[in-house]
């Protein structure tokens, strides 16, 4: 399989497999569209992911280069978190800083399985914690006032099951 | 996983990397001019913080369309950009409803009224034994079908305590049958069903109900029918022309008395989509049925090479039933035989018949050594076995030798005591199970 060179922000050099790399639909049109040829020497810039996580995304492709294509009516089916695969599960097992990272390189490079197996994985940390608990998790700031808060508790109430 | 050797010592670089990074938080990054053939969507600006609260919002959507409706409550209180999700009509999409106590207030119903035009994937569970259930499940499907803009495209009922006796479900079919009907003429933007599913509706369905998907919805890919209902009244005459007018059925999953060889041969007329799945769930009630005949399956297998099919014979079925309606030229993939007495003679027939098609096979019968021999015999010929569950004890030594066979199964069920047959709808458990449903339903002391 030829290989090509992808370049991280902070100016790392990657040398991937093409399968490998062409599951981010972002570096696939480039190749594609821009006619980047396969056998270049010149390394595609990718400024908005560190090699850091660069090289985590490319650990993931590597897994998942021979997965069979999702199927087609996808999006109408029942959404489910525990269907994530061994290796996902470990992969994702990072700090939170990191997949957050990991998160929005999957969706600049446009890999939805990555995207979606992070987002399930984030998921999964909010499930069956207070409002509270999630902050904390995720370091958000409550810019609600309280009577805002109130409020919304109480008009989206109309979906709570006991 | 296999990395190759030039990327290992990039992977190596990882750890200082990081640490450089942490420390220069808040940078942001742009691009070098000299870079100018790079795409414009590449030029933005990246903040290495992580601000959750900030995230794009079809990315906290996807985040939010994993949790469930209380989690997305949660969500919802932690900031305004999370409550700004909670409330974008994207995320209502699918919705599943749930009247299983009676308690289940309608509050929930409150989602029609804010998200109707938007619902797209709509589920009901519901305990059929409660009438006020009933009643809220009705108003749903009545309410689906009388909004003004509707964009429900997959539907699926789900009876999560069934009563397959004597429950008729009037009042939901008869909601049902105003969904599947002609649009109100009042209704600005009418869609068309893609899926439906009715397969855990326990109710006796009948014509009238599939005239009016087949007359009403030309577009439908999905129709699972096949309940666990005593009897099924649909006519082979109703499905055939559900066929003829549903040209982009893409599955069926029904029982083989409401096929027949005149509706099979419809599949492949021209100019529709290939059938891709054909599910039929055989019962006593087939014995009086014609057969399919070998000719129409020669046709199926030779004009349509994708078609899969599964065949389910039920504890109703016996023996010389399960013998004729297995035909050596059915592109079977999947089967399951369940009987109360003996099947290693039925075992040997599949191994004959269907060792290079069969992927999926599931069997609940009397254990005998027979049995043991006809399953080891299968175990060595079947070629694609990926699915492979047997509900009665095994020996020791055949489980070893069957697994020995087949070493790459996805999911197997191998035991060496009997189990329950979980699938099963209560009913057709035995004699014992049918007693306990019965005085569950408080009909016998």
């Amino acid at each position: 399989m030829p290989n090509i060179k992808l370049q991280s922000s902070d100016g790392e050099v990657f040398d991937v497999d093409v399968d490998v790399a062409k599951q981010s639909i972002t570096i696939k049109t480039m190749l594609e569209d821009l006619g980047m040829d396969e056998d270049d020497d010149e390394a595609i810039p990718l400024p908005n992911v560190n090699s850091a996580i660069l090289g985590k995304v490319l650990e993931w492709c590597q897994f998942h280069k021979d997965d069979p294509p999702p199927p087609e009516d996808e999006e109408n089916r029942e959404k489910r978190t525990d269907d994530l695969c061994g290796f996902d599960i470990d992969f994702l097992k990072v700090d939170q800083g990191t997949l957050f990272e990991l998160i929005l390189a999957a969706n600049y490079l446009d890999i939805k399985g990555l995207l979606d197996a992070s987002c399930k994985t984030v998921a999964n940390m909010i499930k069956g914690k207070t409002p509270e608990e999630i902050r904390k998790t995720f370091n958000i700031k409550n810019d609600f006032t309280p009577a805002e808060e109130e409020q919304v508790r109480k008009e989206n109430s109309w979906c709570e099951e006991k | 996983m296999k990395i190759k050797p030039q990327q290992v010592h990039c992977f190596k670089t990882f750890l200082p990397l990081r640490e450089e990074l942490d420390k220069q938080k808040h940078i942001t990054l742009s691009l070098p001019a000299s870079d100018a053939d790079v795409p414009v969507t590449m030029a933005k600006t990246y903040y290495i913080q992580h601000q959750w609260d900030q995230l794009p919002r079809h990315i906290l959507l996807i985040i939010f369309t994993h949790l469930s409706p209380n989690d997305r409550v949660s969500g919802s209180l932690t900031c305004r950009n999370w409550n700004a999700c909670f409330n974008s009509p994207g995320l209502w999409r699918n919705f599943s409803f749930h009247f299983e106590k009676p308690e289940d207030k309608p509050k929930i119903l409150s989602c029609l009224e804010k998200y109707d035009s938007v619902l797209r994937v709509v589920q009901i569970h519901l305990n059929p034994r409660h009438e006020l259930n009933c009643t809220n499940a009705s108003r749903v499907l009545t309410h689906l079908a009388r909004c003004k803009q509707r964009s429900l495209e997959t539907l699926s009922i789900h009876f999560t305590k069934g009563n397959p006796l004597f429950f008729k479900g009037l009042d939901i079919l008869s909601s049902l049958a105003e969904l599947f009907g002609p649009p109100n003429p009042e209704i600005k933007h009418h869609s068309f069903l893609k899926e439906i599913n009715l397969s855990e509706m326990s109710v006796t369905f009948d014509d009238k109900l599939f005239n009016l998907i087949s007359a009403n919805h030309p577009y439908l890919e999905v129709m699972n029918m096949q309940n666990n209902s005593l009897t099924c009244q649909v006519t082979p005459t109703c499905i055939e022309n559900f066929i003829r007018k549903c040209k982009r059925l893409r599955k069926l999953i029904t029982f083989y008395k409401c096929i027949s060889d005149d509706a099979l041969c419809a599949l492949l007329e021209r100019g529709r989509e290939q059938i891709r799945y054909l599910s039929l769930l055989c019962k006593m009630e087939e014995k009086y049925h014609k057969l399919i005949s070998v000719n129409t399956w020669v046709n199926l297998k030779k004009c349509l090479p994708d078609l899969r099919v599964a065949l389910l014979f039920d504890h109703t079925s016996d023996r010389q039933q399960i013998r004729d309606i297995l035909c050596p030229k059915i592109p079977l993939v999947e089967l399951s035989m369940r009987s109360l007495t003996e099947l290693h003679e039925e075992v040997d027939i599949v191994v004959n018949y269907f060792s290079r098609s069969l992927e999926i096979f599931t069997i609940s019968t009397k254990r005998t050594d027979r049995l043991e021999q006809a399953l080891i015999n299968l175990a060595a010929h079947s070629m694609n076995l990926k699915v492979f569950h047997c509900y009665c004890g095994l020996r020791e030594s055949t489980i070893k030798t069957f697994l020995e066979f087949q070493p790459h199964l996805t999911d197997y069920t191998l035991s060496i005591t009997d189990l329950e047959d979980s699938t099963l709808p209560p009913l057709f458990t035995g004699r014992f199970a049918h007693v306990q449903a019965m005085k569950e339903m408080g009909l016998f002391e």
